[in-house]
């Protein structure tokens, strides 16, 4: 059964999580088309667009800022997120997992890059949907391995320096604990200064 | 109090471990147990059709394409799962997702438990929370192996999962104001949780051969307990003994929706308190005794009552009752009923009136009642389609703690509410709900949408009923600027099929989903039913009127709507001006409506709201000029849905024989308009009709169900013997007909839809 526990790892607060979300923001969220994902989403399945077993469209949109739509595969799920009033592709982890932390970040983070550079893609010839590469929202909804706290905050992030120095090389990154104390702990990290990157290379680098 | 982790590496990574000591021993000993099964049933150890059972009373249930295949608008495609060869039931595959159903008996909800909701919403689901008609909440797209640690959490805080589905007690469910409603005989919360609690895994309500749904209401007239739907359940009543004011219930048993509705009977016009929990002990008692095991669909307990009739159902009851060791438990809770079940957290002090913008100014007349304690009012929290996220209820968890004395309950119009406001704390809770995305006005107007899961996850829907309701919504919405106060206030209910999830009988106007074959292509469809009875515990029910097309449903309503706009009487409400006008000039209405253009010329009809994929595309032909040709067969289903109608119309006169004899007709229609596809010349003798039908199509399992089997096939051998055997209506059996005749049909249309080849030309 995969009902897992996390392994121990010394005195450390975190484990590798089995659950994990990453989040990107879409540029111009007044431009966003919410019906037009159910399409794009039922033609991803019809196209195996994106690795994973994917099941099925969900639509959301009639709850405010709530999952917007969703495609749901056995390994993760893929939301066109509202959290917040602002829209974004969250990509979430949900089974099959293995590896240590770096790697189950790392797995996430491709996954909603590729997937957000897919709809950048599919959606080119038309009121195209872009997204920022400069911020980042981490959502670490497996509580065994990541509680919500300031020691999971403080473990945390250094594990994020250094996943996302792989991606964009050597600039300052801010991370800020957000969302609510008792919901899970949520990141959200922005980078500082300088330097453009597009979701091609970030894949490239992950 | 969340089941969150603390910080430190000595907290155990295993929440059995972790919550060990928060669940009791009873709960954690049936938890451990269903994990054991799980593991059993992956070693092969346990049958498919036993595990089901065992994963259903604790309420994990399948979801659609758990059988692994699914129709992605082009092509069925199979889901190939890790776990490719395991199952977890008959046909279900292990991996699947599949629901989870959590029972909040009268709906009721603390700030903890909706803490840890949102938990496991987004760990386990797709962290949404989905309310149910049934004050319970769904969680979809749930694997199997997590719902140990789901329920362990659950548990953690007071809730259960157990007996949330499967042939058990369902959820007690009770109107949604009891303890605070102006117009109560008493608070029945307490009778309610004692109830739910006495029946929870009694020995004596383990053997049924379908689930009971039992529902309580505090007075007679509003509609908030829906008694007289439910399988048992009782109105508040007090009379005077010697002086002294005594407690009781108006009993009524074998009430329920599904595909053949019943309104329940009088069983007692004064209850006793002290008798409640022995008489439910006695009727799950003679039910588990008495009741049809081997025919599913006539299993439920209205179908006990009718067969033995309510007095001779009554006398089993009472006789039952006379047997009985005295338990207790029967009576250990009236100590306490008189005390509230919850109260307020502040005392009234000086209120102020305060200045209200327009937009709190609606949510204040339309979410917002009265409570009986003077000076504190409930709050509806209007959920769209019934579904709230994780965020929201954790944030609504924070507004119990801070407005409220921690009294959330749900409704059976899937919305939340929120009890022992201050007056005075509206404008700030109305601004705190407001950040939450949670402060929607018009809560149980046109606009709040009653909608089961239908084709979104529920593996019997046939049409897209959330997906016509958040179509409609929108609809509605833009056109409430030019709407008549009289229409605002109706309600409309969908259900994605003639199960009645989304209680579409009792709506002013309902409608369920069916699909038919037009053009050669499969058409998702809504029936619409029009005159059902919202108030006095759901006191009537609507009958359809006609098919139309899901596309065409928001023009339809329309035509409703303004018919009854121009052409009502008075103050005349909207069941009376659908008695009064007939549903004949209703079905002429929206005759044109039911026409679908061919598949060239619009294509949206062949696709469901809200979904892409073509419509059961699997089924359609290629021939491109193939939907000018109507089959026999077609014409065939069509006459008999006329003679339907013509029943109903019948019905409506008062003339029960007539009706009757007309729905046997449209059943021999639509039976014999399949069998001449087998037996050419088959003529129009009834014996001769049944026999074909019989050979060619029910014995050979043809016109099965996927899911009933046969139980439509067996409504037509039922009826055809009953006509045998002189049989004689009365209102209510002539009104059973009516709805077995069209379910009838509407399986003869499914098995069309499942076998037809396209006539090409």
């Amino acid at each position: 059964m995969s009902i897992q526990a996390a392994p121990e790892v010394g005195s450390r607060v975190v484990a590798a999580p089995q659950r994990l979300g990453v989040k990107v923001f879409v540029e111009d969220q007044d431009a966003f088309d919410r019906a037009r994902m159910i399409e794009v989403f039922h033609r991803w399945i019809q196209e195996n667009r994106i690795p994973g077993t994917l099941i099925d469209v969900h639509d959301y949109t009639h709850v405010p800022d709530g999952p917007g739509v969703l495609l749901v595969a056995h390994e993760w799920h893929l939301r066109t997120d509202e959290a917040g009033g602002r829209i974004g592709l969250e990509y979430e982890l949900k089974r099959e997992g293995s590896g240590t932390l770096t790697e189950r970040l790392r797995e996430a983070i491709v996954g909603v890059f590729a997937a957000a550079a897919a709809l950048q893609q599919d959606t080119a010839s038309d009121n195209p949907v872009r997204f920022a590469t400069r911020e980042i929202a981490f959502r670490f909804t497996d509580r065994l391995a990541v509680p919500s706290t300031e020691a999971a905050f403080e473990e945390i992030t250094p594990e994020l320096e250094n996943v996302l120095a792989g991606l964009y090389g050597e600039v300052s990154i801010e991370f800020e604990r957000v969302g609510h104390t008792r919901g899970p702990l949520t990141v959200h990290m922005k980078v500082v200064g300088d330097g453009e990157w597009n979701l091609d290379e970030l894949i490239r680098s992950a | 109090m969340t089941t969150n982790g603390k910080p430190g590496a000595s907290e155990p990574r295993q929440w059995k471990e972790r919550l060990g000591s928060r669940l009791g021993d009873k709960l954690s000993r049936e938890i451990d147990a269903f994990e054991g099964q799980i593991e059993q049933k992956r070693a092969g150890k346990l049958t498919d059709e036993v595990f089901a059972e065992m994963r259903l009373r604790r309420g994990v249930y399948g979801q659609r394409y758990d059988n692994g295949q699914r129709h992605d608008g082009v092509t069925s495609r199979e889901l190939v799962f890790p776990n490719a060869e395991l199952t977890k039931g008959p046909g279900t595959l292990w991996d699947a997702p599949g629901m989870v159903r959590i029972k909040n008996p009268f709906g009721a909800l603390t700030a903890d438990q909706m803490d840890v909701m949102a938990e496991v919403s987004e760990e386990y689901a797709d962290a949404i929370l989905h309310v149910t008609t049934r004050q319970d909440i769904q969680l979809h797209f749930v694997h199997l192996e997590e719902t140990p640690d789901l329920m362990r959490r659950l548990g953690a805080v007071g809730i259960t999962t157990h007996e949330a589905c499967g042939n058990v007690v369902r959820n007690v469910t009770a109107c949604h104001l009891s303890g605070v409603c102006p117009t109560q005989t008493f608070d029945v919360t307490p009778y309610a949780a004692a109830v739910s609690d006495f029946l929870l895994g009694h020995p004596d309500a383990q053997e049924f051969g379908r689930k009971a749904k039992p529902a309580f209401s505090g007075c007679a007239d509003r509609p908030c307990g829906l008694v007289k739907m439910h399988d048992f359940g009782g109105i508040a009543r007090v009379r005077e003994v010697d002086g002294v004011e005594q407690r009781g219930f108006e009993f009524y048993v074998g009430g329920g929706l599904g595909a053949v509705p019943h309104q329940a009977e009088l069983f007692d016009e004064f209850l006793p308190e002290e008798e409640l929990l022995p008489i439910c002990q006695s009727i799950s008692r003679v039910f588990a005794r008495l009741g049809e095991k081997d025919v599913r669909s006539r299993a439920r307990l209205k179908f006990l009552v009718a067969k033995l009739g309510i007095e001779e159902f009554r006398r089993l009851v009472l006789e039952d009752r006379e047997g009985l060791s005295e338990d207790p438990r029967w009576t250990a809770y009236l100590d306490d009923v008189h005390e509230g079940h919850d109260g307020p957290l502040w005392q009234i002090e000086k209120q102020d009136k305060a200045t209200a913008s327009p937009e709190l100014e609606e949510w204040l007349g339309t979410n917002v009642t009265p409570q009986r304690q003077p000076g504190y009012k409930v709050v509806m929290v209007y959920l769209p389609l019934g579904d709230i996220t994780a965020d929201q209820i954790r944030g609504l968890a924070d507004l119990a703690r801070r407005f409220t004395g921690d009294a959330v309950r749900m409704t059976v119009e899937q919305n939340m509410t929120l009890r022992w406001v201050r007056e005075s704390d509206l404008p700030a809770l109305h601004e705190a709900l407001d950040e939450l995305a949670l402060a929607m006005p018009r809560a149980e107007t046109l606009t709040d949408i009653t909608a089961c899961p239908g084709t979104d996850t529920c593996k019997l829907g046939i049409s897209s009923s959330r997906g016509l309701a958040r179509t409609l919504i929108e609809h509605l919405e833009e056109r409430r600027g030019e709407m008549e106060e009289v229409v605002r206030g109706l309600r409309i209910k969908i259900s994605g099929c003639f199960n009645s999830c989304g209680q579409h009988h009792m709506a002013d106007i309902g409608f369920w989903g069916v699909s038919r074959k037009r053009n050669g292509y499969n058409v998702p469809h809504f029936q619409v039913v029009l005159g059902g009875q919202w108030a006095e515990n759901a006191g009537s029910y609507g009958l359809a009127i006609v098919a139309v097309p899901g596309r065409n449903i928001p023009a339809a309503t329309d035509r409703i709507t303004q018919y009854y706009v121009d052409e009502r009487e008075g103050e005349e409400g909207f069941q009376a001006f659908v008695t009064r006008v007939g549903k004949a000039s209703l079905r002429t209405l929206l005759q044109d409506l039911v026409e679908v253009p061919l598949y060239e010329e619009d294509r949206s009809f062949y696709s469901n709201w809200g979904d892409p994929r073509e419509f059961t595309l699997g089924d359609m032909g290629i021939g491109e000029c193939a939907g000018q040709v109507v089959s026999p067969v077609e014409f065939g289903l069509q006459a008999s849905e006329r003679e339907v109608f013509e029943a109903q119309d019948r019905l409506d006169q008062g003339d029960s024989s007539g009706a009757a004899d007309i729905a046997y007709r449209a059943m021999l229609i639509a039976a014999r308009s399949l069998a001449r596809e087998k037996e050419a010349g088959l003529g129009e003798a009834p014996d001769d009709v049944v026999a074909a039908f019989k050979t060619h199509l029910f014995d050979p399992g043809l016109f099965h169900d996927p899911y009933a089997g046969g139980k439509f096939g067996n409504y037509l051998f039922r009826v055809h013997g009953e006509n045998d055997n002189g049989f004689e209506a009365t209102p209510a059996t002539a009104r059973q007909r009516i709805e077995e005749a069209q379910l009838f049909i509407e399986a003869a249309h499914s098995y069309h839809v499942r076998t037809a080849d396209v006539v090409s030309v």
